[in-house]
C-alpha cells in the first residue's frame, strides 16, 4: 500500500507542473518513507519505550527516536519552501515549472 | 610528534562545535548587548576551523581505520569519526574557509553571516559525522542553510530548483538508511563495514541502490546533472566557491562512504561498472554543457561537473587517493576561480579586467581543464588506462572544457586578436609539452596530441566559435528542458541501475 502512494507521488511529482503540487509530492514521499520506518519498529503487544515494571515487551524506540529528526527536517523543510515558493509568485507570478524554466 | 602532545578527541569534537558556539555568543551579543559581532564571530570561526582542521590533518594523515569517539556510552549513541580519507574532504572545506577570512565582506548583512555560520555547522559536522543518520542530519543543515543563501540573492527559482533535487535525493538516501537498519541495525561507518558481509544479498543490493541513486544525484552525474549549474551560480562568490568546492563533493563522500567501499567490500563489480559508465558520460556531456553557456558564472559553477565525472571514475576504479586528491586539488583552484570571478568584467563574450585577474583566471582554467603542467593533468596520468580509445574520450574533452573558455575572450562578434598573443600563448605551451620529461616518460604520442588539439583549439577556435548556432543541434539545452524532464532522469537511473545490475550479472 505505501508503494503505492510512493508510486502516485512520484508520477506527481514528474508531471505536475505547478510547485506546490511538487512540494505535495516530496511531502507524501518522505512520510510515506517515515511511516515505513516507524512501521519497521512495531512490536505486537509491545509497550511505549519507558522502563515501566512488569512490562517485558517494548516497541524499538531507534527508529520512533530518528524519524522524529526526520520529521522536524521536514517541517523545516516545508516551511521553507512555502515561503521561497510565494516568493517565487510574487516575483514571476507564475508557479509553472515551465514557464519558470524559460525566463 | 604532534600525535604524542594532541589527544584527538578534543579537535575532533571542537571542530564542528566551533560554528555553533559562533551563532550562540553572536545571538548573545545582538539580543543582550544590542551588538552586532557576527563579522568577528566569521573571521575567529575561520582561523578556528583552521587550526583544528589543520592538527586534525597532520594527526590522520596515514591513521589506519576509523577513529571513533562516542559522545554517551549507549550503543546508539552520537559519533564522531575520522579517518585518513576524510583528511582530503576536510582540506576541500578549509580552502573556501581560508578565503572567507579576506572575502568575509561579501556576506553583507547580519541574517547572511548568521546563516553562514549555520551552514558552517553543516559542512564540519558532516566531515566528522560518525554514523549514516548522522551524516544525514548534517547535510540537511547545510543544504538548507544553502537553500536561503541562495534565496536572499533573490534567485528565488534557483533555490526552489536546488529544494526538489536535494528532498528527493534526500528522501532516497532515506529509505536505504531504513532498509539498512532493517538488514542489521547498524549505523556507524565501522559496524556496517564490519558486518556488511552478514546482510542478505537482496537487501544489500537494494541497499546499494537507493545509496547510489541518492548521491548520484547529490553530486551530480550525468543525466542528473542540470541543476548545477543554474543553483551554484545563483548567490554570491564567496558561497559559490563554498557549494563549488564541498558542497557537491559532499555526495561523493556518501557515494565513496556507502557505495563504493561496501561494494569493494563485496565484489559487487557491477555496481562499480554502473558508476564508471556514468562518469565517462558525465566527462563527456558535461564540456558540451558549458561550450553553449554563454553566462560565464555558470561556467565556472558548471565545470565543477566534469571534475566529479573523473572523481567518480577513479574511486570506482579503486584508485582512491589519487581521485581524494583530485577533490582537494579541485577545491583549491574553483575557490579561486569564483573570488577572481569578481574582478572581471564580461561584455559581449570579451573579459576584461585587471592584469593579476587574468592571469590568475586564465591559470585556473587550465587546472579545470584539466590541462599540463596544471596538478589535474598529472593525477590524469598516474591513472593506467588499459584501452586507448577510452584514453581518449577521458582526454579530449578537456579541450572542450578549454575552448568553453576561451570563447569568452575570442569573441563571438567581429574584432581581431593582436598577432603577438597568437605567438606567445604556443609557444610557451609547447615548451612546456616538449620539454617536461616527467611527461615523456608516460606517453610521448598523446603528449603530442593533446598538443595538436590544444594548438587547433586555440589557432581556430574563433572560427569555431562564429559559427557556433550551426551546432545548436548539439546543445544540451534540449536534454535539461525543465525540472520535470530532470526528475524523470531520477527515475531512468534508477531503472538503468537495476538494469546494468541485471544484465551485465
Amino acid at each position: 500500500m505505501i508503494l503505492l502512494i510512493v508510486l502516485v507521488a512520484i508520477y506527481g511529482l514528474i508531471v505536475s507542473d505547478n510547485l506546490i503540487k511538487k512540494l505535495m509530492c516530496l511531502n507524501i514521499i518522505e512520510s510515506s518513507i517515515i511511516l515505513t520506518f516507524l512501521t519497521s519498529g512495531y512490536t505486537k503487544d509491545g509497550h511505549a519505550p519507558i522502563i515501566t515494571e512488569n512490562v517485558i515487551t517494548y516497541v524499538d524506540p531507534i527508529p520512533q527516536a530518528l524519524m522524529l529528526t526526520a520529521i522536524v527536517i521536514g517541517v523545516c523543510f516545508n516551511s521553507l519552501a512555502i515561503a521561497v515558493i510565494v516568493k517565487v509568485y510574487q516575483k514571476n507570478q507564475t508557479l509553472n515549472v515551465t514557464e519558470l524554466s524559460e525566463r | 610528534m604532534l600525535q604524542n602532545l594532541v589527544n584527538a578527541n578534543l579537535p575532533l569534537i571542537l571542530f564542528p562545535l566551533l560554528p555553533l558556539i559562533a551563532v550562540l555568543l553572536s545571538l548573545v551579543f545582538k539580543y543582550s548587548f544590542n551588538r552586532d559581532i557576527t563579522v568577528i564571530a566569521i573571521i575567529s570561526n575561520s582561523i578556528l576551523q583552521l587550526i583544528t582542521g589543520l592538527i586534525l590533518i597532520v594527526l590522520f594523515y596515514d591513521f589506519e581505520g576509523f577513529y571513533t569517539v562516542f559522545l554517551s556510552e549507549w550503543q546508539h549513541s552520537i559519533q564522531l569519526s575520522f579517518d585518513s580519507n576524510r583528511v582530503y574532504f576536510l582540506g576541500a572545506y578549509l580552502m573556501p574557509v581560508l578565503l572567507t577570512i579576506f572575502h568575509h565582506h561579501k556576506l553583507p548583512s547580519y541574517n547572511i553571516r548568521m546563516l553562514f555560520l549555520f551552514f558552517s555547522s553543516g559542512c564540519s559536522g558532516l566531515i566528522v559525522s560518525g554514523d549514516i543518520f548522522n551524516f544525514y542530519v548534517f547535510y540537511e543543515v547545510m543544504i538548507m542553510s544553502a537553500y536561503i543563501l541562495i534565496a536572499v540573492n533573490k534567485s528565488f527559482f534557483a533555490s526552489i530548483k536546488y529544494m526538489i533535487f536535494g528532498a528527493a535525493s534526500s528522501a532516497i538516501f532515506l529509505a536505504g538508511i531504513i532498509l539498512l537498519y532493517a538488514s542489521g541495525s547498524y549505523f556507524s561507518y565501522a559496524s556496517i563495514y564490519n558486518n556488511i558481509v552478514d546482510f542478505h544479498p537482496t537487501n544489500i543490493q537494494f541497499i546499494l541502490l537507493f545509496f547510489s541513486v541518492a548521491f548520484l544525484i547529490k553530486a551530480a552525474f550525468f543525466p542528473v546533472s542540470g541543476w548545477v549549474a543554474t543553483c551554484h551560480s545563483a548567490t554570491n562568490s564567496l558561497i559559490s566557491s563554498f557549494l563549488a568546492s564541498f558542497t557537491i563533493f559532499s555526495g561523493i563522500m556518501g557515494l565513496f562512504y556507502f557505495v563504493i567501499i561496501p561494494a569493494e567490500l563485496l565484489d559487487y563489480v557491477n555496481m562499480l561498472r554502473f558508476i564508471k559508465v556514468l562518469s565517462i558520460l558525465t566527462i563527456l556531456i558535461s564540456p558540451i554543457v558549458l561550450f553553449f553557456e554563454p553566462n560565464l558564472k555558470r561556467c565556472i559553477a558548471g565545470s565543477t561537473i566534469f571534475t566529479i565525472g573523473f572523481v567518480g571514475f577513479f574511486l570506482a576504479s579503486g584508485y582512491h587517493k589519487l581521485a581524494l586528491t583530485y577533490v582537494t586539488v579541485h577545491a583549491t583552484y574553483k575557490s579561486f576561480m569564483f573570488l577572481v570571478y569578481d574582478d572581471l568584467k564580461i561584455k559581449n563574450y570579451q573579459v576584461t579586467g585587471k592584469s593579476i585577474s587574468i592571469a590568475l583566471f586564465i591559470t585556473t582554467i587550465f587546472f579545470t581543464a584539466g590541462l599540463f603542467p596544471a596538478l589535474p593533468y598529472f593525477l590524469k596520468y598516474n591513472y593506467p588506462f588499459n584501452d586507448q580509445l577510452l584514453k581518449f574520450l577521458v582526454y579530449f574533452p578537456m579541450f572542450i572544457v578549454l575552448g568553453s573558455f576561451f570563447k569568452f575572450h575570442y569573441m563571438v562578434r567581429k574584432m581581431e586578436i593582436p598577432i603577438g598573443y597568437y605567438i606567445l600563448f604556443p609557444l610557451i605551451l609547447m615548451t612546456y609539452y616538449l620539454l617536461f620529461p616527467f611527461s615523456w616518460s608516460h606517453s610521448g604520442t598523446f603528449l603530442l596530441i593533446d598538443a595538436a588539439l590544444l594548438l587547433l583549439t586555440y589557432y581556430f577556435g574563433k572560427y569555431i566559435f562564429n559559427k557556433l548556432i550551426y551546432f545548436e543541434c548539439l546543445d544540451t539545452k534540449y536534454i535539461y528542458v525543465n525540472i520535470n524532464h530532470e526528475l524523470l532522469y531520477i527515475v531512468i537511473l534508477f531503472i538503468a541501475n537495476i538494469v546494468f545490475m541485471r544484465i551485465v550479472s
